[in-house]
């Protein structure tokens, strides 16, 4: 009853991150402009317009827009309606202590143009540094239901299996992309995943946990998401301005000690 | 060879020490007995049964299982008293008392106020619904009289569909298990120590929890509440009080919960005044940590901390909702072995973080965890004065 056996240690494991080629963020670079701020929440939705069609990643804090990609497209977009852009430009190396949070926005960006030509949907979530999500939503159903990642469980909702995103930039430049399975109950008519407390008003607690997988259906899920985002063996994110970053597309093997 | 970002180690699990000896497995309790076998023996522990009608019969049956022992599918629960050497004492026609959610509220007050008289009682509720009111209210006045036994309500919560899912498998015995260690520590039998400190030397625990919600006073004032726990090096409670904090409605959605720089300082230093000055403190909170609170642990080791007797501390936050996952695949299920401990070798924050799977398989074996869902670990985030640790690991 109580018996356990010992064995040898060194063990290899999978961790779930990806691991990113060189050092990008030591050299990553911006255009930087002064910018006055006339309608906060039309100024985000410009800017999410130009990030989704390829124009310009962009992003603002304090009194200075940071942008990958075209500024003056920036700063004409922006000046006919919710932002006045100053003329002054200047190419600037951005700092880890000081622009972190600048340097994973315009990252996920970037990730998400790349990601919804890949038939996913993107969402923010709560907060700027958090985890962001991505869900097959532009994919055909039946060919992921295939794959077991798509579960119709009422004539208007499915359990979609999807990815959780973090990038996490280290001291000294290096990256490393951590991704696991994002499994929400999604209303189809709406196109929207359900939060949790509505999945739970509708009695959908049993059914959802019947969903929740083990470690290793957890990891293949993941990976045959990985197999659909990826290109090959990487994946490459290239900012609007030509900068990319590259991924190797599996999971790090540690050798436990 | 480059240089991993990211290094994997095991941490060992510190054994429990029982009456009788030491073993890893919680379970073992049964035959090496608790810690504090000789404190209760022979002592009754009465039980009051609060039950709606519809769970009453599964209410009885369980305590009766609890006095009685249980066998299902090859697994066993000896009687209470051959376990723990205190006898629970019952009876079906009256200690059982008829509620309703609505009535809760007062019928376990009454309860309580009827068990005052004897030396160590437990109240026992039983509900198909669950007010969350109540339990709330409960656990509260468990902590405000956690200092006299006698003064404090002590409650053991256990939902119908609970004992309904469990009954019929062998995980009945091990809910059972879970429930008879628990009235024994309620009533404050000690179950197992650690059997080797938590520091390496002399040292406190401080524990800081908030309770989820906060009250709003004023357009811009609001309230919360904090419980701070004590506990000496082998994990030993000391004290748990209750602690009400202000603040400004501004301040907490950019801070979080946090304790505001006087009472921090007012806190550590109770403690250290009660208990003595020791090399070591851990300082543990439930919320990120915030500049002022670090600004006051630093300021009050600093007062008590002299070249001779240097005070160390760490301050650590403990984040649960992570997204790390690791697998192994030497596993039939890739479930990870309990203890795994992930370490970055260069810093990307201002603390020193560690990964930590407290779940997942039990010690090495490659058999499948039964168990639903894939083991998350914890974030720990610390800020220290300890040299050692501030380097990290090449």
């Amino acid at each position: 009853m109580f018996g356990f056996t010992e064995e040898s240690s060194n063990e290899n494991l999978y961790v779930n991150y990806l691991s990113v080629e060189g050092k990008p963020f030591v050299d990553f670079t911006v255009v930087a402009r002064p910018i006055a701020v006339i309608n906060m929440k039309q100024m985000y939705e410009i800017l999410a317009q130009l990030s989704r069609t390829g124009i310009a990643d962009a992003e603002f804090k304090g009194g200075t827009i940071f942008i990958k990609g075209d500024d003056s497209k920036v700063a004409e977009v922006l000046d006919e309606k919710s932002a006045f852009v100053g003329h002054e430009r200047k190419t600037m190396k951005l700092n880890l202590n000081e622009h972190l949070n600048i340097m994973r926005v315009l990252f996920y960006k970037a990730l998400f143009r790349y990601a919804e030509r890949r038939g996913f949907r993107s969402f923010w979530g709560r907060r700027k540094g958090g985890w962001k999500k991505l869900l097959p939503l532009n994919m055909d159903s039946e060919n992921l239901a295939k794959q077991g990642l798509f579960s119709k469980i009422g004539n208007d909702l499915a359990i979609y299996r999807g990815l959780y995103i973090m990038l996490e930039i280290f001291d000294d430049g290096d990256a490393a992309l951590w991704v696991d399975l994002y499994s929400p109950i999604v209303k189809l008519s709406e196109q929207r995943p359900i939060s949790p407390k509505e999945a739970k008003a509708l009695g959908l607690k049993d059914i959802y946990t019947s969903f929740i997988p083990k470690p290793l259906e957890r990891f293949k899920q993941v990976n045959k998401l990985l197999n659909i985002l990826c290109d090959g063996s990487k994946l490459n994110i290239v900012f609007a301005d030509g900068q990319a970053i590259s991924f190797t597309c599996d999971f790090q093997i540690l050798k436990a000690i | 060879m480059i240089p991993q970002k990211i290094s994997a180690t095991y941490i060992p699990e510190p054994h429990l020490q029982f009456y009788m000896g030491e073993h890893i497995s919680p379970r073992r309790i049964v035959i090496l007995k608790p810690f504090g076998y000789r404190n209760l023996l022979h002592k009754e522990i009465y039980i009051k049964l609060l039950t709606d009608i519809e769970t009453r019969e599964l209410g009885i049956k369980l305590i009766n299982h609890l006095i009685n022992g249980h066998s299902a599918f090859s697994e066993h629960i000896p009687p209470f008293y051959e376990i723990f050497g205190a006898k629970l004492v019952f009876d079906k026609n009256s200690d059982v008392v008829i509620t309703t959610p609505n009535e809760l509220l007062v019928n376990l007050e009454n309860t309580f106020n009827s068990l005052k008289t004897i030396p160590s009682g437990i109240i026992l509720i039983t509900l198909k619904d669950l007010p969350t009111n109540v339990y709330s209210h409960a656990k509260i006045r468990t902590l405000l009289g956690s200092a006299n036994l006698k003064q404090s309500l002590r409650t053991q919560f256990i939902r119908k569909e609970i004992i309904e899912k469990y009954t019929g498998t062998k995980g009945y015995i091990y809910l059972l298990m879970n429930i008879a260690t628990a009235i024994y520590t309620k009533a404050s039998g000690v179950p197992w120590k650690l059997s080797r400190s938590i520091t390496p030397t002399k040292g406190l625990i401080l524990g800081i929890s908030f309770s989820r919600k906060h009250i709003k006073v004023s357009d811009k004032e609001v309230i919360y509440y904090g419980a701070i726990q004590l506990l000496d090096r082998h994990g030993e409670h000391l004290y748990t009080e209750i602690k009400m904090f202000t603040s400004t409605l501004e301040e907490l959605s950019t801070k979080g919960y946090f304790v505001p720089y006087d009472k921090m300082k007012s806190i550590l230093s109770a403690s250290i005044d009660k208990y003595g000055k020791v090399p070591y403190m851990i300082i543990h909170k439930s919320s990120p940590i915030v500049d002022e609170e670090i600004k006051a642990v630093q300021e009050v080791i600093n007062k008590y901390s002299n070249k001779d007797y240097p005070i160390f501390y760490i301050f650590a936050h403990i984040k649960s909702n992570t997204i790390y996952r690791a697998y192994d695949p030497s596993a039939l299920d890739y479930s990870i072995r309990r203890g795994l401990m992930l370490l970055r070798s260069i810093k990307s924050n201002k603390y020193i973080q560690y990964i930590l799977f407290t779940t997942g398989r039990l010690y090495k074996s490659i058999s499948e965890r039964d168990k639903l869902g894939t083991p998350r670990p914890l974030e720990v985030a610390i800020t220290t004065n300890m040299p050692d640790i501030s380097r990290l690991p090449n």
